[in-house]
């Protein structure tokens, strides 16, 4: 490429930088396009996008046990309701009153699950302790008495 | 009004009528459970009074199973407040979930403790 045809590139860039300004844009302290964008640029690159939006959830060593251990009693806990469901039984004859009563066996075996989930939902960044004592509170709610009462008899 | 002010009004709206219409559709859910518990209360000591067991009546399960549908929904309401619609939701899920275990935990306790009928 000669030294004329690139002296040629050179204006026509010129050019199109003009024709992204209007006259007087800077007497009227408005912003052009190409400096707009420059400087929206610079402040994306001096933005530090290294960090979370969100705090880094706190592991240990004895949270993630808890969370590991009340995982296996949660699933002892929906087994459980599994076989109460099996020995409990509503005397209704209505259709109703039966769909009713099958709704509430099946809410009642995902329970466990359903309790799990939240507290996990729930306490991302609360203290281990915390965590710990909704996952203990659930399981002593939910525990499968109609089973655990047939066992025990 | 702008536009704008009206987009967000209209946000604003909607998110208040699917909070509404979650809390409406789970109240209908939590009555089960409820309307068991209180026909159990109003039919089960006539019951026990006509087998001449009427001292033995299981005051706590019965009031438990009256109680704890109303509680449960109460609290994930208040757990609930200023949270998203999916916590919200979930919470009010458990407390459902909750209410019917509590209810078949308290009907298989008073088949337990029943004194045997002469």
């Amino acid at each position: 490429m000669s030294r004329r045809e690139l002296r040629q590139v050179a204006s026509e860039g010129d050019d199109d930088d003009e024709a992204l300004r209007w006259a007087g844009d800077e007497l009227r302290g408005g912003v052009d396009p190409l400096t707009r964008n420059r400087v929206s640029e610079a402040a994306a690159a001096s933005i530090d996008d290294t960090m979370d939006a969100a705090p880094a959830a706190p592991t240990n060593l004895a949270r993630t046990t808890a969370t590991v251990g009340f995982a296996v009693l949660y699933l002892a806990t929906v087994v459980g309701w599994i076989l109460s469901v099996q020995i409990t039984g509503s005397a209704a004859t209505d259709l109703f009153s039966q769909v009713a009563w099958q709704f509430g066996e099946f809410v009642a075996i995902i329970s466990g699950a359903l309790w799990y989930l939240t507290v996990l939902t729930l306490t991302p960044d609360s203290r281990t302790a915390i965590r710990v004592g909704w996952f203990a509170l659930g399981v002593g709610v939910l525990l499968p008495w109609p089973i655990l009462l047939v066992l025990a008899s | 009004m702008s536009a704008g002010a009206e987009g967000q009004d209209l946000a604003v709206s909607k998110g208040v009528v699917s909070k509404v219409v979650v809390w409406v559709v789970f109240a209908l859910l939590y009555a089960y459970p409820l309307f068991e518990g209180i026909s159990n209360l109003i039919a089960l000591p006539p019951y026990y009074a006509a087998n001449r067991i009427g001292a033995a009546v299981p005051w706590w399960l019965l009031i438990i199973g009256v109680v704890a549908p109303v509680l449960l929904y109460l609290t994930a309401l208040w757990i609930g407040r200023g949270r998203e619609l999916f916590p919200r939701t979930l919470l009010l899920a458990v407390g459902l979930a909750t209410a019917n275990a509590l209810v078949l935990s308290a009907v298989s306790w008073a088949s337990a403790v029943q004194p045997a009928l002469s």
